[in-house]
């Protein structure tokens, strides 16, 4: 039983730090988020170098051998730093379905791909679906035509390729790569503020050649909810790098700004939930850790990734509520730098499972 | 980082539950019951363990210990608490008063002292809390005055739990009324048996015989009773209390009430025919409060790894305190839902549930809030002290 940080998560950590405190400004997120890719490209173009794009990506296909909780480690860092990047979802979940996936040139080339930097988005949530775990609903044809819409796809417009799930006529689960420039796929950008970019993507009669089914079957659904179980684990990562950075801000206010004679800090009712954000922050990083060591060491951790994103979303959500509530006014203007990462925090809450659902995830893992 | 307990650690924990299984009486539930077969168990129980060396398992070889490791000693910590503590009121001396003597005390008071504590001998009280003082510690009033001989005592204590029992206390006295508060306490070893020093019950929710008063009435003691140095009490104390709140294993605890309210849930139907556990509030909230006792496990293995560092485990002492705090009310809370009424039954009646009943559960779960200082105080340790935010 050992909590301390090893080589490599100890150098991930603090290279990060330093990168991001050297190039990724305040005010350069506010402009990441404006510019028509919608994050910060120069940030990914330097982490590539650094091995973030291929971290826990195998050393055969150009990645960095790094555990899931290496990459925990990483992620954490880049939320911290207020970084929205594709690590999570091309990374994370796009690099986790191929790998769950048989072997096959478009399947090793896309996970090679990965690792050099190039983005692989995820296409998930079906326009009459309601969030990435749902059931499949995208069509594909027999002769493998896709036709139909993803909605709130992250990155899409940036993407090299999108990895999108579909249901075939006999009801098999299906993924398949896409090239986003093909004929057929049209890409929207939706109107939201949580940080992400995200996108709609249209397919209309887009062939899908038989080489990029990349997988098919009870064995496609298996490797998709490994990507989401993934996925939540680093999505978790991130928000716990928000919230320190949510923590950093909101003692730092509390301890300056004064009122009623004294630094607002010393009062209980301000001081008591700020305590409580850094015992939440810490309960989650924990079971966040356990559950990737789990993941990575191959035991099964079903019950516990999906009760961890539960009680993540249940504390996160109030953590960003409550750095707001000791702040105060200052804390809803767009000047002050709080919401840039309130509202990132609250939209973790939604991604790849709410609470009550994963809740009930957890339960039905559990047996019960 | 590992998250993998150590085998030989899982190997004893194993050999400990055999032994506890044999030992543990059927009409013992847990330390907290109204039952005077409850404190000469638990003495007969402690001597057996220090015979088998399982007592003071991580103390010195010098005071009666094993030098084992620290993570055979949390096994220990963490079964004890699953069983309800059936250690008694020695659990003390091992967490925190034994420590501090080893800590503070002279030669002649480590072998006056540790020796019966490792022999499972002996009953400690702690004398801190008064009527006019609890979360303010330190502005307590029991005044130690030199009388050229020794000390004479005089003052009250509150909520002293097992003070009836014991033959010693842990007491935190004034010795120096015109120094600022904190600089004026000592830490003395008190006999029980001093003339001058009266023992009263308080009847309380969780029982006629937990908690009680000591009076102080001119009671006189030797030089030789001070802990640590004079007027530096304070320090003596805060050590102490770390290791207290560290040292209660509630993460075994709960995790037994749990693994009970799991089943009870599987096994209850409602008024629909519906079982409980296929209810989407008691499922989730099942789910949701394993995740937050493994998170308190992993709190307490923390401190655990931290104290073997020497490292100060305050912050993340308080952390593992409040957490144990809100869960215990919140398993309560959830335990009388999925019992209803009959949640209302104790364990006298034959139609109690959950094994000693969801409102005893309740009454046993209200204190974790309070005691060994309480959530509000822990918040305040972990705003200031983990945050770097201001006192007022």
């Amino acid at each position: 039983m050992d909590f301390s940080l090893s080589f490599v998560q100890a150098q991930l950590k603090e290279s990060t730090r330093r990168m991001l405190g050297d190039r990724l400004s305040t005010q350069q997120i506010r402009e990441a988020e404006e510019s028509a890719d919608g994050f910060p490209r120069a940030v990914w173009e330097e982490g590539i170098q650094l091995g973030w794009s291929g971290i826990s990506l195998p050393e055969e296909f150009g990645g960095g051998g790094c555990s899931l909780l290496d990459m925990c480690v990483l992620v954490e860092e880049t939320g911290r730093g207020g970084a929205t990047l594709p690590l999570v979802v091309s990374s994370g979940m796009a690099a986790t379905i191929l790998e769950r996936s048989p072997r096959s040139g478009h399947r090793d080339r896309c996970l090679s791909e990965i690792a050099a930097g190039k983005i692989v988005c995820p296409a998930l949530i079906d326009e009459q679906g309601r969030n990435e775990w749902d059931e499949v609903r995208l069509p594909i044809t027999a002769e493998g035509q896709l036709s139909g819409k993803k909605i709130l796809v992250p990155f899409a417009s940036v993407a090299d390729e999108l990895l999108v799930t579909a249901v075939t006529p006999d009801g098999d689960t299906t993924i398949v790569v896409v090239d986003p420039n093909s004929e057929g796929v049209s890409i929207t950008r939706h109107h939201a503020k949580v940080g992400v970019p995200m996108f709609a993507v249209e397919f209309n009669d887009v062939p899908v050649p038989v080489e990029k089914m990349i997988h098919r079957g009870e064995g496609a659904r298996t490797a998709l909810h490994a990507g989401l179980q993934t996925g939540s684990l680093l999505a978790t990562a991130e928000a716990v790098g928000l919230c320190e950075a949510l923590i950093k801000m909101s003692a730092e206010y509390v301890t300056v700004r004064e009122a009623f004679g004294q630094p607002i800090g010393a009062f209980q009712a301000v001081a008591h939930p700020c305590a409580d954000m850094r015992i939440n922050t810490d309960t989650v990083r924990l079971l966040l850790h356990e559950a990737a060591w789990l993941v990575d060491n191959g035991r099964e951790a079903l019950e516990e990734i999906a009760s961890t994103k539960a009680l993540a979303n249940e504390f996160f959500e109030r953590l960003a509520n409550d750095a707001f509530r000791v702040h105060g006014a200052i804390g809803y203007s767009n000047e002050y730098d709080l919401q840039l990462y309130t509202r990132r925090l609250q939209g973790f809450c939604q991604t790849l499972g709410e609470t009550q659902e994963s809740l009930e995830r957890a339960a039905v893992a559990l047996g019960i | 980082m590992n998250f993998e307990y150590p085998k030989e650690a899982v190997a004893f924990r194993a050999e400990l539950r055999a032994f506890l299984d044999q030992e543990i009486p059927s009409w013992w539930t847990n330390l907290f019951a109204h039952d005077d077969r409850i404190i000469p168990f638990t003495l007969e129980l402690c001597s057996k363990l220090a015979a088998k060396g399982w007592l003071t398992m991580a103390w010195p070889k010098e005071h009666g210990g094993g030098d084992a490791d620290i993570w055979h000693q949390n096994v220990v910590r963490e079964e004890m608490w699953r069983y309800g503590e059936p250690r008694g009121p020695q659990y003390m001396n091992l967490n925190y008063i034994g420590p501090a003597i080893m800590m503070f005390g002279t030669d002649e008071q480590k072998e006056r002292y540790i020796k019966p504590m490792a022999a499972g001998e002996v009953i400690w009280c702690q004398g801190f809390s008064e009527p006019d003082a609890g979360s303010d510690l330190a502005s307590i009033r029991t005044r130690a005055e030199d009388t050229g001989s020794g000390f004479k005592i005089n003052g009250q204590k509150i909520w002293t739990s097992y003070a009836a029992h014991a033959e010693h206390c842990f007491l935190m006295a004034r010795t120096n009324p015109d120094a600022p508060k904190h600089k004026g306490l000592s830490m003395f070893l008190v006999d029980m048996d001093t003339p001058g020093v009266t023992v009263r019950p308080i009847e309380s929710m969780g029982g006629p015989v937990e908690l009680h008063e000591v009076f102080f009435d001119d009671a006189e003691i030797a030089y030789d009773a001070l802990l640590g140095p004079l007027d530096q009490g304070w320090k003596v104390a805060m050590s102490a209390l770390e290791g207290e709140r560290a040292g209660v294993g509630y993460a075994g605890l709960y995790g037994s009430q749990l693994a009970r309210l799991l089943r009870f849930a599987k096994e209850t139907q409602d008024g629909t025919g519906r079982r409980v556990s296929q209810r989407p509030d008691a499922r989730g909230k099942l789910v949701r409060l394993r995740a937050l006792n493994r998170a308190l496990r992993l709190l307490m293995y923390k401190v655990v790894a931290n104290q073997a560092g020497d490292g100060s485990v305050l912050v993340e002492s308080a952390i593992y305190k409040t957490l144990a705090g809100d869960m215990s009310m919140q398993i309560a809370h959830l335990a009388m839902d999925v019992a209803g009424p009959k949640g209302f039954l104790l364990e006298k009646d034959p139609m109690v549930t959950l094994g000693d009943g969801a409102y005893t559960w309740w009454t046993h779960a209200l204190p974790v809030q309070v005691a060994v200082g309480s959530s509000e105080i822990q918040r305040n340790i972990i705003a200031q002290r983990g945050l770097g935010l201001p006192r007022g």
